[in-house]
């Protein structure tokens, strides 16, 4: 691995991170416009998602059918700055990014939101010549949220 | 510069990016070790509403300071225009905005800034680091009553 390494300097290494940063693009663009058939085809079948709200996911479709049930009453926003990549291989990346989160809905006529800073830390793989996640944690750094906001929502009647 | 080829042109300006995405993590996870890390012994901070610092050391003494434990920091960068003097010299300009969190009292109170990072970079021994940052503000704005300690002048 350590020659595979050595080889992969210059532009693979810059087209590799382009791809990255191409495959988070679309990941934050997807969830914001509940594209699920897109969200799901980013992600490796065994993908891992860890975000505090909920217990973790273990492949990609658990994931989807969580993530377009709790999203379906929300209007979101994801912003994702400053990657941090590191290739532990040219098929294996790690990324950390910075990211603000903001929900708005409806409880009954109210307005409410929740706002989220925070960091992503996620995994890579290059499959079949494509790069897609392969886990992604969400850290919180700080929430702020509507007084009476209920957040994050119930997941009711999702298999866990 | 014609010492650097496009390829490696573009490398730099991906290492200093990275350097940019540290920097921003670790002021606000105060991870302060690894904030002197990224910067030159000589570095020359210069924030609207405060003096002059001159040298990391005495950046890292007023960071602390003022984003103590009571303080939650988020910093976010955007769109960087990043220039090259030399192969070993860069500076850059960061769209930035930034959020404060802190309690007077039981009150809650924050900042919300926005402004540009004038920034210049060296490689040293290999490695890109902070040798400059001015950030010049475009607008701050802060919830009623709220103590910042900038100053107005």
């Amino acid at each position: 691995m350590y020659a595979a390494m050595n080889a992969f300097s210059g532009i693979a290494k810059l087209k590799a991170l382009e791809e990255i940063n191409l495959l988070k693009a679309r990941r934050d663009r997807a969830a914001d416009t509940k594209d699920w058939a897109l969200y799901e085809s980013l992600h490796a079948p065994d993908h891992r998602s860890i975000n505090g709200d909920y217990p973790p996911w273990t492949t990609a479709a658990e994931m989807i059918a969580n993530v377009s049930r709790i999203m379906a009453g929300l209007t979101t926003l994801h912003h994702s700055h400053t990657p941090e990549i590191e290739f532990e291989s040219p098929v294996k990346a790690r990324g950390i990014w910075a990211m603000k989160g903001l929900s708005l809905w409806k409880q009954g006529e109210e307005d409410h939101w929740f706002v989220a800073f925070g960091h992503y830390f996620e995994t890579y793989e290059r499959l079949n010549g494509a790069w897609l996640f392969t886990s992604r944690e969400l850290q919180y750094h700080h929430t702020v949220r509507s007084p009476g906001a209920i957040f994050p929502p119930k997941l009711q009647g999702v298999d866990k | 510069m014609t010492e650097m080829t496009d390829i490696e042109q573009l490398l730099a300006r991906e290492e200093i990016k990275l350097l940019k995405a540290r920097r921003d993590r670790a002021v606000d996870t105060k991870d302060w070790d690894t904030y002197l890390a990224l910067h030159a012994p000589d570095h020359v901070s210069h924030n609207d509403g405060y003096a002059r610092w001159n040298g990391a050391a005495e950046m890292i003494a007023n960071v602390r300071k003022l984003l103590g434990p009571d303080k939650i920091s988020v910093h976010h960068s955007h769109t960087p225009e990043i220039t090259f003097e030399s192969p070993t010299k860069a500076s850059g300009i960061w769209a930035m905005e930034d959020n404060i969190f802190w309690k007077q009292g039981d009150e809650e109170h924050w900042l919300n800034g926005f402004g540009f990072y004038h920034e210049t970079y060296e490689l040293r021994e290999g490695k890109w680091l902070f040798t400059s940052r001015r950030l010049k503000r475009t607008h701050v704005r802060t919830s009623p009553g709220a103590v910042t300690g900038l100053s107005k002048a």
